[in-house]
């Protein structure tokens, strides 16, 4: 999607800038921090037409080995977080009766990887929010997607060892990794305004 | 900042108007008009966005940021949604407890 205004978030400040991209620091487990967020785009842009929920965070851990404050952590940001930022963007959404939000899943949650557990289940929550929200939201002409990438070179899978991910990716009919034009190009399927009868659904890459 | 059960109800009141079915008229609104249940005309999607509009119009025109669907207003006996009387005063209550947090 070209030539759109995006404002994004992060726990921390952005070491880069871009025309036309507006950074803002929000940590969207935290509820008071997504209203504020939501706050701003609404006195400042008076509208919002698309949101794209990636933030998520992993461990890739066998689940014998993984601490309860993990737990709560992934669950906290991708679940809950995830959760808020549709909610919030929804309410600013349907004051135009229309809308896209795309949310971010995971090959892990059909290939049911090991040493994934706790993120694979957590992007099963977001399946769900998905496909529920999509019926819950339609009444507001706003639509919800999910897309499901194959494994990305990202931080989140550098500690991940290669064989694991080769395994993987053999494991895969296009067993290549994957890149962010990948992701972007189904993200840019679903915000087509043409897309207004797709909703609730999760496409995966790679053929997951 | 506080705002009165009155203002509140005010408020409500103005929103209310927003999303009456068409033909509907607004004259008889009062504290005791069910916003849903009984004989409330709104339906479930129409209650969702005056709660949403209220909780904008609390922020745009006061600066007050809540949520009006929070656990308190969820988990009470007597829903603070069934009429804009009960709202008002819930809404009144939030709002001063935003102020003395912020």
């Amino acid at each position: 999607m070209r030539g759109c205004r995006v404002i994004g978030c992060s726990r921390g400040h952005a070491d880069w800038s871009a025309e036309g991209y507006e950074h803002v620091v929000a940590d969207v487990s935290r509820e008071k921090a997504v209203l504020d967020l939501l706050t701003h785009v609404r006195a400042k842009y008076g509208r919002l037409d698309y949101t794209v929920n990636n933030a998520g965070i992993a461990s890739m851990n066998h689940s014998l080995l993984v601490p309860a404050t993990t737990v709560d952590r992934i669950l906290s940001v991708n679940v809950r977080g995830t959760f808020l930022v549709c909610r919030e963007s929804a309410k600013l959404m349907q004051r135009r009766k229309w809308g896209r939000i795309v949310n971010i899943s995971t090959i892990a949650v059909p290939m049911r990887i090991e040493g994934e557990a706790l993120y694979a289940a957590s992007k099963g929550a977001v399946e769900t929010l998905t496909r529920v929200l999509a019926r819950e939201y339609a009444r507001f002409g706003i639509t919800v997607n999910a897309v499901g990438p194959s494994p990305v070179d990202t931080g989140m899978i550098r500690s991940v060892p290669k064989n694991r991910i080769d395994q993987l990716l053999r494991s895969l009919p296009i067993n290549r990794m994957g890149t962010p034009a990948d992701v972007c190009n189904v993200i840019d399927f679903f915000l087509r305004k043409e897309s207004d009868a797709v909703t609730g659904q999760v496409l995966y890459l790679g053929g997951a | 900042m506080k705002l009165s059960v009155q203002d509140c109800e005010g408020l409500i009141q103005e929103a209310y108007l927003l999303f009456l079915p068409q033909g509907s008229s607004g004259a008889s609104i009062s504290a005791d008009t069910r916003l849903f249940g009984g004989d409330s005309i709104l339906d479930s999607t129409a209650l969702v966005s005056l709660l949403i509009e209220i909780e904008q119009q609390l922020n745009d025109t006061h600066h007050v940021e809540i949520v009006i669907a929070d656990d308190r207003a969820m988990s009470q006996k007597r829903s603070p949604f069934r009429t804009i009387g009960s709202l008002a005063e819930y809404l009144a209550v939030l709002v001063a407890e935003k102020s003395e947090h912020s």
